[in-house]
């Protein structure tokens, strides 16, 4: 058994879909009070299948995103699943089903998405969706990522210039304010945020 | 956008799990064998083509995503959470 943190659900960063979660989106994660299922790629691996491999609760939800805690489980996935993860190779990937979906056509902005299953998958598509730390059975804790990404304002944004004739100036995405984590933890400690280390 | 970069975005549209073709898993076999190695190695490889593919979509030179030859590299290229 090999238990994860994750930052499962990253707010305002745009995926590959050109959509974005933000702290307004409606993610049912009441669903399931004590924890959902885990698959590996949203069960289309041919060989993983619909088999689940493991499980998740949600920790908290921050200016960052939803974090979880996840566990794989033990099983003839574990060991392989465990190697990849070690090595930076999986992603995480919240699933929902298409009819549950609503999307801000204008903006990108997800709305509504009930997220049913959290996944494993070495091609998410949302690479700030990540696993930030993995433990081992004895409870020592090996960090993946150094920072985190705390992405803000994530649609272009619209000026108007006061000049003759009115022109419309698009101005280039934001960069992601990318923190190491002494900067994410004096943060969290400013808005009053803590993580489950009690950081 | 280069041909290149066309074919990249095709090509990771075609690996989203979301709108890569449905396959019928063998839930069962998924119950009862060992993943090996051939499994892990073709996932890396899974990984490496996903980095490469997002690379060029991002209008990245082919040649320069073809010299970072292994995914941590191409992670940093893309600036990734690192």
């Amino acid at each position: 058994m090999t238990p994860f943190d994750a930052l499962a659900v990253p707010f305002n960063s745009i995926d590959s879909y050109g959509t974005y979660f933000s702290a307004r989106t409606d993610l049912a994660l009441d669903l399931y009070p004590g924890g959902g299922a885990l698959l590996y790629h949203h069960g289309l691996d041919p060989v993983v299948g619909l088999a689940p491999i493991g499980s998740w609760r949600v920790v908290d939800t921050t200016s960052a995103g939803v974090r979880i805690a996840g566990v794989i489980s033990d099983g003839p996935h574990h060991d392989a699943i465990r190697t990849l993860m070690s090595e930076r190779a999986l992603g995480c990937s919240a699933g929902s089903a298409e009819h549950s979906m609503r999307i801000d056509a204008r903006t990108g902005e997800i709305v509504t998405y009930p997220v049913f299953e959290i996944s494993l998958s070495p091609s998410a598509s949302n690479p700030d969706a990540v696993i930030t730390a993995m433990r081992s059975a004895d409870g020592r804790v090996t960090f993946l990522v150094s920072e985190i990404a705390v992405r803000v304002a994530p649609t272009p944004t619209v000026r108007i210039v006061a000049s003759e004739p009115p022109r419309i100036r698009i101005t280039e995405t934001p960069r992601a304010r990318v923190m190491p984590m002494e900067q994410a933890r004096l943060l969290r400690i400013r808005t009053g945020l803590t993580d489950e280390y009690g950081r | 956008m280069s041909t290149s970069e066309a074919a990249a975005r095709a090509a990771l549209r075609a690996m989203d799990p979301r709108t890569a073709p449905t396959t019928i898993p063998d839930e069962a076999a998924a119950r009862t064998v060992a993943l090996g190695e051939d499994w892990v190695q073709g996932q890396r490889a899974r990984r490496l083509d996903y980095l490469r593919n997002r690379a060029i979509a991002k209008g990245l030179a082919t040649e320069e995503v073809a010299a970072r030859l292994d995914a941590p590299a191409l992670s940093r290229l893309l600036g990734e959470p690192a």
